[in-house]
């Protein structure tokens, strides 16, 4: 693959390398989140300024350690790599970011790109904290062994900024020469046949060996590469089969014991670069160590982890709940402001207040929770302290087909499911992130409260104590939690077990970063990302869907219904399906009431008022509903509503994080059946014992 | 002895690794636990049935039956 001049510039690094804070630098607030076809997991582009000259896209693509990816999100960073990937087939630079800190790992992942003939450099990152990298002649000495540009990057001084940028736009430019000085080999004495395939351009039918720079190391090194990700099982669909190469049995062992030497190759090469410089490094602080003895202690850590988490969780129901109610208030005395200058009872009123309006009205109330839990995160993250949180809890949730990382977005489930499933980015691992995504909306959310009020309050505020001291309307709010984490925790268990991994099985392996101070910017910077992609992508099917309920809720074949109910589509609808919902002991009135309640669940309570003919919906609404519903009936309902998929936002959000109709049908499907089923048990034993 | 029994605070020096093929374990040959590399075993977590090392001057937290798949010699107690 030749390197073009017009081409991205790619940012890759190590996790934690700093690459995120670089990109914002060279770009500002101008990048986008940039999505390609087929993969679910992001890159950042941006524009990156030249002098006289267009400016050249950068794209900051997601940490790694190496070439050979073990996650979803490093696989999107190989493929940009490789060319893979439309809209970035060709490259005009790599820009290789190295923590200081952790120069032979970084220095690991440079020596795996320049095998493969791609024109790199190296943007040293933390170097406020390695006080030795600010020295130019130790600077000089790296640049010289490593045969690229090694440019030094202060956050706080722009001059190295610029120094990184004007030397990108030199070498895009041709004034500044790139050229290694020797390339490095990644075998020795291969066997001659073996020799034979691996110089052969036509060997895989894609552009990286095709196009391949006419130099033999490079197209028998690509070669190497190609063989160790095919035999990882690795884009497959991409590359093509090993079969084409038509390899005896005997050569392939040789290669599998040339790929098993090559990390201690590459490290010893790493070693050989630095090993004249390292002597001026100066010795580190130990205070992560010291601040781990008491965080990552078995006792004191799990008990300060749950101790923030709880907090964070609370912090979402405390501050940012207040500050959705107020923004769907708004909306709400906006709608009516309005409505004074629209047609009393006329069809553009009603679509108007109670579609656009309270349609814009619930999508800009999860804006408070989507920020305050990424800002939360985003600060976890940058400390260093999510990667200590994520090893202790990993074995646990390990147990449950989940994983450490689990944790905060199953958490914030409680709050609400919809900033939850998207902090599921923050899990590599794609089937435990699809796990997460799925049962996350297993567990009681903050909009199911109103109605466990209405139908606890209502039908069993008024029971006799169990033994005399148990309320039974508190011990039943008790169950439906308990219910839902149950639910989550076997429902991960089942799909973990039904749906095989298409890896090794994930086993713990985590790097403890050092403990930073979080960089505001950044985390804002994120937190300003993923809300403006929650209100482009998810809320434009929330708005469109409301609209769709409005109408089945207000028209009918005559046109627009006012009052009744009764006589909507959605009337009919309620008494179409009112025989499914008969066997859990639920009327047409309810079925209707948990169709509404599809908008937000809520809605389950003022559908219910309308369709027993109330105008009130406190006091009389819970007299109309002990009236009407038993409650052995009500219980069965409540099983029902704690279990079943009641919410068109997370169902849009699961879309978004999936890049699919499958996997939201699938988390409808079990959500559903399981709560129809267990409402369903529960009703026929309670008809049975004479309830 | 496997890296999982490595007492703590001990630095070994790994002989040999198994199932190289397994993607997680290569990966902790490119993380540094490559043959002849030299680790300190900084803590053990029993209850997480996990290890904690410094290799290459970076700490990595792994799981016990990851490490059960190197082989090693103590070289410092």
């Amino acid at each position: 693959m030749k390197t073009s001049n017009n081409g991205p510039v790619l940012l890759i690094g190590n996790p934690n390398s700093g690459k995120t804070s670089l990109f914002n630098s060279l770009t500002g607030l101008n990048a986008k989140v940039a999505n390609y076809p087929g993969i679910t997991v992001e890159a950042k582009e941006g524009k990156l300024k030249r002098f006289n000259q267009q400016a050249v896209s950068l794209i900051d693509l997601p940490g790694t350690y190496s070439l050979f990816p073990t996650a979803e999100d490093e696989e999107l960073t190989i493929k940009a790599l490789l060319g893979l990937i439309d809209g970035i087939k060709e490259h005009s630079l790599v820009v290789v970011v190295i923590d200081a800190s952790h120069l032979r790992r970084g220095l690991y992942l440079y020596s795996q790109v320049i095998e493969l003939g791609f024109k790199a450099i190296i943007a040293l990152t933390m170097v406020d904290e390695n006080l030795e990298f600010q020295d130019m002649g130790l600077i000089k000495e790296l640049q010289k062994i490593v045969g690229t540009y090694v440019l030094p990057i202060n956050q706080k001084d722009k001059n190295t900024l610029q120094l990184l940028r004007s030397t990108i736009d030199g070498i895009l430019a041709g004034s500044l020469r790139w050229e290694l000085n020797e390339l490095p080999l990644l075998y020795k004495d291969l066997p001659s046949r073996i020799l034979e395939v691996f110089v052969n351009k036509n060997s895989f039918d894609i552009d990286f060996i095709k196009k391949a720079p006419n130099s033999s190391p490079i197209v028998i090194n690509r070669h190497i590469y190609i063989y160790g990700l095919l035999k990882r099982k690795r884009f497959k669909n991409d590359l093509g089969d090993l079969s084409s190469l038509k390899l005896k049995a005997s050569e392939e062992e040789f290669l599998d014991n040339l790929m098993s030497h090559l990390p201690e190759q590459r490290f010893l090469r790493v070693d050989n670069w630095i090993k004249n410089i390292e002597g001026m490094f100066i010795p580190k602080k130990k205070s992560s160590f010291d601040a781990d003895k008491i965080l990552l202690n078995p006792l004191f850590g799990t008990l300060f982890s749950a101790l923030l988490f709880f907090l964070l969780v609370e912090s979402l129901f405390f501050i940012a709940i207040p500050l959705a109610d107020g923004i769907a208030d708004l909306f709400s005395a906006i709608g009516n402001f309005s409505s004074v200058y629209l047609p009393e009872n006329s069809l553009i009123k009603g679509l108007f207040l109670d579609g656009i309006i309270q349609g814009l009205g619930s999508i800009l109330s999860f804006v408070p929770l989507i920020a305050l839990l990424f800002f939360l995160l985003g600060i976890l993250e940058d400390s260093g302290y999510l990667a200590r949180a994520t090893f202790l809890f990993d074995k646990f949730l390990q147990s449950f087909g989940l994983c450490g990382r689990s944790l905060m977005p199953m958490l914030s489930g409680f709050a609400c499911a919809v900033p939850a499933i998207m902090a599921t980015r923050n899990i590599s691992h794609k089937k435990e992130r699809l796990i997460t995504i799925l049962t996350i909306p297993f567990l009681t959310c903050s909009a199911r409260l109103p109605v466990f009020g209405l139908i606890i309050g209502s039908l069993f505020s008024l029971s006799p104590p169990i033994f005399g001291f148990i309320d039974v309307g508190a011990l039943l709010f008790l169950v439906m939690y308990s219910l839902g984490i149950f639910m989550t925790l076997i429902s991960s268990l089942i799909i973990a077990k039904v749906f095989p991994s298409s890896d090794d099985g994930i086993k713990l392996t985590i790097e403890l970063p050092p403990y930073r101070m979080p960089k505001i910017k950044t985390v804002t910077i994120r937190v300003l990302e993923r809300v403006w992609l929650f209100i482009r992508d998810v809320g434009s099917i929330i708005l469109a869907c409301t609209i769709i309920v409005w109408a089945l809720f207000n028209l009918n074949s005559s046109g627009f219904v006012v009052g009744n109910i009764e006589n909507t589509y959605a009337g009919m609808l309620g008494k179409t399906i009112e025989p499914l919902f008969s066997p859990i002991g639920l009327d047409w009135q309810i079925a209707l009431g948990l169709l509404a309640s599809f908008l937000a669940r809520e809605a389950f309570i003022s559908t219910m008022a309308i369709s027993y003919g109330l105008t009130d919906n406190s006091h009389d609404l819970m007299q109309a509903f002990k009236e009407h519903v038993t409650p052995l009936a009500g219980l069965s309902l409540l099983i029902f509503f704690t279990l079943s998929m009641q919410c068109l936002s997370t169902l849009a959000t699961t879309k978004r994080e999936t890049r699919s109709f499958f996997w939201p049908s699938l988390q409808f499907f079990i959500m559903t059946t399981s709560a129809y089923f267990i409402a369903f048990i529960t009703y026929k034993i309670g008809s049975f014992l004479g309830f | 002895m496997t890296l999982a029994h490595a007492p703590k605070g001990s630095v070994v020096r790994i002989d040999c690794c198994l199932n190289e093929d397994n993607q997680n374990i290569y990966r902790l040959l490119e993380m540094g636990l490559h043959k002849g590399a030299e680790v300190l075993v900084l803590d053990k977590f029993l209850h997480l049935n996990a290890l904690e090392l410094l290799v290459k001057k970076s700490r990595l937290c792994i799981a016990n039956d990851l490490a059960s798949k190197f082989l090693v010699t103590i070289t410092q107690e």
